[in-house]
């Protein structure tokens, strides 16, 4: 890592983009179609090799996913923001100790698994989740109708909002499995497990995160039904 | 299908659902859910569950968060690095292993020294040429600078026992000259355990110093050969003549002591003292030859043969030009080659040199018998005050066979058979015959004492052998000297030619009316006389250093020991050319330390000398313990004698 360049240097591509109000998915075409070319592993030992452009398109690649997961793991956007940052920080740092044993979004997903949980640790209980009206807002300007679009991303929120309420291994195999659709053995690879003990979390995870979710369910039938 | 199969296979559908609800079950599990409400409830439940996980869509992340990421970067390169091998904890361990085993390597040193103390300070005493017993001596000086070892010798429980034990003791005559000298001697720095500036040889530790014995004090101001060694208790260190020359013949074994070591300190001495050349030179074939053997790195130093005392100290010494060797000889200097300073040098060299090659080629046996680390602490000495490598050397049988050889080299060979050391003081030249057989070596050493007039001496590490002229001590050189009831006993515990010494009259301060007794010379039959005394050419001391009754009972002393001497070698009577010492070379002769109280007590004042001899030999019995050899042997040649102090307080 000694070659390493500045980061600005290497964010050229993104430092222009940085203008953009937030990062489009066209913005992410752009440079997904720039280096869609090169897979994980070249960009990644493009970026050993001192080249910073290959962290860049690494970053833009991923970033959707590695928030989605912190965000589906601690429930809270910021939180989400941050430990996004921080997987970002220690990818960076670590990359250089990266040796292709595994895929590098299978290294990247553990790295943020890991560092969602260390948030989780230090975070005081009872600050599970909040769902902010900013997530509300950018899921509603994608939708055409603003009806629908609002209520679908209430219920995601409120999804969210209940897989947040589950215990953190819970919460893992639940994002990992369906929110980032993981297989069995990806999730394997990222939450360290074997695949019984994937497929034991996952079941008691579903049935825990089923008893909540037609716990909610019944409580609003019971409040429709008041009203 | 029960309940529980029937939920296996819910899971399992859903484990199979590729994206929204499960697709279908088993038809049983459909049955199943007919007939059960629970099972039916569950699943649409988890069907519920699975559509609602499978809802949510991917959020985008903000757009701020590439800025925020690049400003972290920047500013985490920018920051430095923390160094986790600047912390000041990580020296913690490595100080802590460091000074752990520091700590160790104290503690064993500590011990091993504490543990060995004697033997060092027997290699001192070795290395001091003539190897002057620890109790004669005057108080330690302090280590050389910047040697490490003498100062924990010094420290060592032996050393400090010793001290304890002189500090007790009432000084004796020479204990107040040497004391009152010590300090300002032990405050120069470099003189005793230094070489001289052109010398190649770099100062040492107390093993390689030059001699020190008999009188530290003046060692530093006059040549290190100027204080002849006194054995522990030696009841003449008063008695010395002023101006007799004290040849130290050391037959050891080659390169027991570094031969620059050897010569240099003389010549530092002698350009310290600044005495001026005598006026003739005269040196015995032994000091001849050691001196011709002194090498080129020597620088013989003139020997001071004035008076001793603190009148050594008050006269600012002239500078020697050239340096002779007279006095000090070892045996074991190397065989440098030095043209002889006077033509009596020559004519009495060709004997020393013959002894001087001799013991040079001898085997080293005799170091390995005086092996410091083998050698007994003092604390175990006999109660005869013989160590036991000496005791042991002593006993080995010996076969000799000589017949007129010199003393030298009869001494040479003994040293060499029994592995003894055997420190010669004086001249020792006259011959020895032994007849052939099979005898312990301190017989031999006996009949050898007593054929060449000598007194056996027993040391640490080996045995003194001194001439009978050196037992003449000067007079009136108890200057300085401290009163007490050993002051002046000079030839106490078995003195020969004991003689009163410490007179307020003379020259030292010291003594009272009992000091002033004489002692009458009892001259032994055999004693001999300095022949520079009575060498042709040579003048009377002078007036001015000698007082008169003293001198007179001296002179009669000396007249008759050379008479005899000069019947027994009269060869080597005539020293032509040498003159008498000058007054400051009385000066300079070394006062050497007195006996101690506890010695100089055991000796009533007014009790006759004994015959030297017949002197009792306070070690004979611990020597003849285990030999089966006719008692007359001991009784004819009872020359072995030690000093009484140790044994008797040993023997206490």
């Amino acid at each position: 890592m000694s070659a390493r360049a500045p980061w600005g240097q290497g964010l050229g591509l993104l430092g222009r983009r940085k203008t953009t109000e937030a990062t489009s998915a066209s913005d992410v075409a752009t440079v997904a179609a720039s280096g869609r070319a090169d897979s994980d592993l070249e960009l990644i030992q493009a970026f050993q090799r001192g080249d910073a452009r290959g962290f860049d398109t690494l970053y833009v690649r991923h970033l959707d996913y590695v928030y989605n997961v912190c965000l589906g793991v601690l429930g809270n956007p910021d939180d989400a923001r941050d430990a996004a940052q921080e997987t970002f920080l220690r990818v960076y740092r670590k990359a250089d100790k990266f040796q292709a044993r595994a895929a590098f979004s299978t290294w990247l997903y553990r790295v943020a698994v890991n560092t969602c949980v260390e948030q989780l640790r230090r975070r005081p209980k009872g600050a599970e989740f909040s769902l902010e009206d900013e997530n509300v807002r950018e899921i509603a300007d994608d939708g055409p109708d603003v009806g629908t679009a609002l209520e679908q991303a209430a219920d995601e929120a409120e999804i969210r909002r209940v897989v947040a309420e589950l215990p953190p291994d819970y919460r893992l195999v639940l994002v990992l499995r369906y929110f980032q659709g993981l297989s069995y053995e990806q999730m394997v690879e990222v939450l360290g497990y074997n695949l019984g003990q994937v497929k034991v979390k996952l079941h008691r995870a579903r049935r825990a995160f089923a008893r909540r979710w037609d716990e909610r369910a019944r409580i609003l039938r019971q409040a429709e039904g008041i009203g | 299908m029960n309940c529980r199969r029937a939920a296996d296979c819910m899971d399992a559908a859903l484990d199979l659902a590729a994206g929204g609800a499960p697709a279908h079950l088993d038809p049983q599990v459909e049955a199943h859910f007919h007939a059960c409400t629970a099972c039916r409830r569950q699943w649409q439940v988890l069907v519920a569950a699975e559509t609602a996980l499978r809802a949510p869509r991917p959020v985008p992340a903000p757009a701020d968060m590439l800025a925020e990421f690049q400003r972290r970067v920047r500013l985490e390169e920018a920051a430095p690095k923390a160094d986790p091998g600047s912390s000041p904890w990580r020296w913690l361990w490595p100080t802590g292993a460091v000074a752990g085993a520091a700590l160790a390597g104290f503690l064993v040193l500590n011990t091993q020294m504490a543990l060995l103390p004697p033997a060092r300070e027997v290699a001192r005493t070795m290395s001091a040429g003539t190897a002057a017993p620890p109790a004669s001596r005057a108080p330690e000086t302090p280590p050389a600078p910047g040697g490490g070892r003498p100062a924990l010798d010094a420290v060592t429980p032996p050393s400090l026992e010793r001290r304890h034990s002189e500090a007790t003791t009432a000084p004796a005559p020479g204990d107040g000259l040497a004391s009152s000298s010590a300090p300002t001697a032990d405050s120069a720095p470099a003189p005793l355990s230094g070489t001289s500036p052109g010398s190649s040889t770099p100062p040492s530790g107390g093993s390689l110093s030059p001699p020190r014995v008999g009188g530290e004090g003046l060692h530093r101001h006059g040549t290190p050969e100027s204080a002849p060694p006194r054995p522990a208790g030696s009841p003449h260190a008063l008695h010395e003549t002023p101006d007799r020359e004290t040849v130290r013949n050391s037959y050891r074994a080659p390169a027991a002591r570094p031969r620059a070591l050897q010569a240099a300190p003389r010549g530092r001495m002698a350009a310290e003292s600044g005495l001026p050349p005598p006026p003739e030179v005269r040196v015995p074939e032994l000091a001849t030859s050691a001196a011709a053997g002194a090498g080129a790195t020597s620088a013989p130093a003139p020997r001071a043969t004035g008076g001793a005392g603190s009148a050594a100290f008050s006269v600012p010494p002239p500078p020697a030009p050239e340096p002779a060797v007279r006095g000090s000889v070892s045996v074991t200097a190397p065989p440098a080659r030095k043209p002889a300073s006077s033509n009596a040098e020559v004519d009495r060299t060709a004997e020393s040199q013959l002894a001087a090659k001799q013991a040079d080629h001898l085997p080293r046996r005799n170091q390995d018998a005086v092996s410091f680390r083998g050698s007994p602490p003092a604390s175990r000495l006999t109660s005869a005050g013989v160590s036991g490598p000496v005791l042991a050397s002593l006993r080995t049988p010996v076969a000799l066979a000589l017949d007129n050889v010199a003393a030298p080299l009869a001494l040479a060979q003994l040293s060499e058979a029994v592995g003894l050391k055997v420190d010669v003081v004086g001249e020792v030249v006259l011959p020895v015959t032994l007849p052939g057989g099979p005898r312990p070596g301190w017989q031999a050493l006996q009949e050898i004492a007593r054929q060449t007039q000598c007194v056996i001496y027993p040391a640490e590490t080996g045995v003194v052998l001194r001439a009978m002229e050196a037992q003449v001590a000067p007079l009136g050189r108890a200057s300085a000297g401290p009163s007490g009831p050993a002051a002046g006993l000079g030839g106490a515990g078995g003195g020969s030619q004991g003689v009163g010494s410490g007179s307020p009259g003379g020259f030292g301060a010291g003594g009272n009316a009992s000091q002033m007794q004489s002692r009458g010379p009892t001259v032994p039959a055999g004693a001999s006389e300095p022949r520079s005394n009575q060498a042709p050419g040579r003048s009377a001391p002078s007036p001015a250093a000698v007082t008169a009754p003293r001198d007179l009972r001296r002179m009669e002393v000396q007249q008759d020991v050379g008479a005899l001497r000069q019947n027994a070698r009269p060869a080597d009577a005539a020293a032509p050319g040498r003159s008498a010492p000058t007054q400051s070379e009385r000066r300079m002769e070394p006062l050497h330390a007195a006996p101690s109280t506890n010695r100089a007590r055991s000796v009533p004042q007014n009790a006759p000398l004994p015959d030297p001899r017949i002197w009792a030999s306070s070690w004979g019995p611990a020597l003849r313990s285990g030999f089966s050899e006719p008692a007359a042997a001991s009784v004819a040649a009872p020359q072995i004698r030690t000093p009484s102090g140790r044994g008797t307080r040993r023997g206490r």
